[in-house]
């Protein structure tokens, strides 16, 4: 039973304890709230201030910007109209410079393309007349060869009846004592050659 | 009788002929009528020939069928010594002609040769003669054929 007592005891006691570190603790963060609280209070309080005062800052410098800015923007302006006269000018010379390398382009394309057409035409032309030249040439050779082989035969058949007609004329237009004294002739040629 | 004989046969048909006729003539001796010595000599013997076979008969007196035998014989005899000239020519001889060739050969070639006329168109004019195996062309067709033609046509065209 003192055990007891005395557990309850020391229970009691430590419970006591606890107790008191508890409202020892409690105490110390209700300081540590109240003091965040203070320090968050001042921080913003500061926070404020510090932004109330950038913010005027802010205001007088957007004021001076605004009037810097207004003048600025005048300059600004005049210089954008210039630069933008002058990219147009350099847009149209450079549209122009275009333009004509274009056209100059395109002259020497065509140039190229007449130069091109007309050689390949006066190719194409020499091409044709060479080959019917050539085929000229070969019927001519072969009108040629066949004139000569035709005049040959002409000649070979002409040859034959030139010499039956004359012989046939010959004969006819000898008399009678004409082809005996030829005979005759012939027969004093054979003596002659010891024919007979 | 040789030269009598060979003023009357002159070409090769009138040999032929001559011969022909000996035969019929000597075939006819032992007959009688048509077929007889007397008849074949008067009608199927050429005239001139018949007279020289009648001359030689004559020659011997009371000439029996031997004897005509004989004559018979002698002119078939001479008839083989008959040599032959060929003459080829453009035109048909009139008799004339070959009389005067035939004259010609027996002053020049002597009596015996017997002509051989040949007609040949293309020879034209002159005469081929062959004889006894020798042979020459002296007609205008060699002379003709000796001209180039081809020349003379391709320098006139």
């Amino acid at each position: 039973m003192s055990l007891e007592i005395t557990a309850i005891f020391i229970l009691c006691t430590a419970l006591a304890v606890v107790l008191s570190a508890y409202d020892r603790k409690v105490r110390e963060l209700n300081k540590l709230k109240v003091r965040k609280q203070e320090i968050e209070d001042k921080a913003r309080q500061r926070a404020e201030n510090i932004i109330s005062e950038a913010r005027n800052r802010a205001l007088s410098i957007l004021e001076e910007v605004k009037l810097d800015a207004g003048k600025e923007e005048e300059g600004v302006r005049e210089k954008l109209d210039e630069v933008a006269r002058l990219q147009v000018i350099d847009y149209k010379n450079k549209l122009h410079n275009i333009s004509n390398y274009i056209e100059r382009r395109l002259n020497e394309e065509a140039d190229n393309f007449r130069i091109a057409l007309e050689t390949e035409t006066i190719g194409t032309q020499q091409a044709v007349a060479k080959k019917i030249n050539d085929k000229y040439a070969r019927l001519e050779q072969e009108l040629e060869e066949y004139k000569k082989h035709r005049w040959e035969e002409i000649e070979s058949k002409l040859a034959e009846i030139i010499k039956q007609v004359s012989q046939k004329v010959l004969g006819k237009s000898l008399g009678v004592q004409e082809h005996s004294d030829l005979i005759i002739q012939a027969l004093e040629e054979a003596k002659r050659k010891n024919v007979i | 009788m040789s030269s009598e004989l060979w003023d009357v046969i002159k070409t090769k048909n009138d040999l032929e002929a001559a011969k022909e006729q000996l035969e019929l003539l000597e075939n006819g001796l032992y007959r009688r009528g048509a077929g007889g010595f007397e008849r074949v000599l008067e009608t199927r013997v050429r005239e001139e020939f018949a007279e020289i076979i009648k001359r030689n008969i004559k020659k011997v007196n009371n000439a029996g069928i031997n004897e005509r035998n004989i004559i018979i014989h002698e002119i078939k005899k001479e008839l083989t010594k008959a040599k032959m000239i060929s003459i080829t020519v453009g035109i048909d001889l009139p008799i004339s002609v070959i009389n005067m060739l035939h004259e010609w050969i027996m002053e020049r070639m002597g009596e015996g040769i017997v002509i051989n006329v040949i007609k040949e168109i293309d020879v034209i004019a002159g005469a081929k003669i062959e004889y006894e195996g020798r042979y020459g062309d002296y007609s205008w067709k060699k002379l003709l054929e000796a001209f180039n033609w081809r020349e003379i046509i391709g320098n006139r065209i």
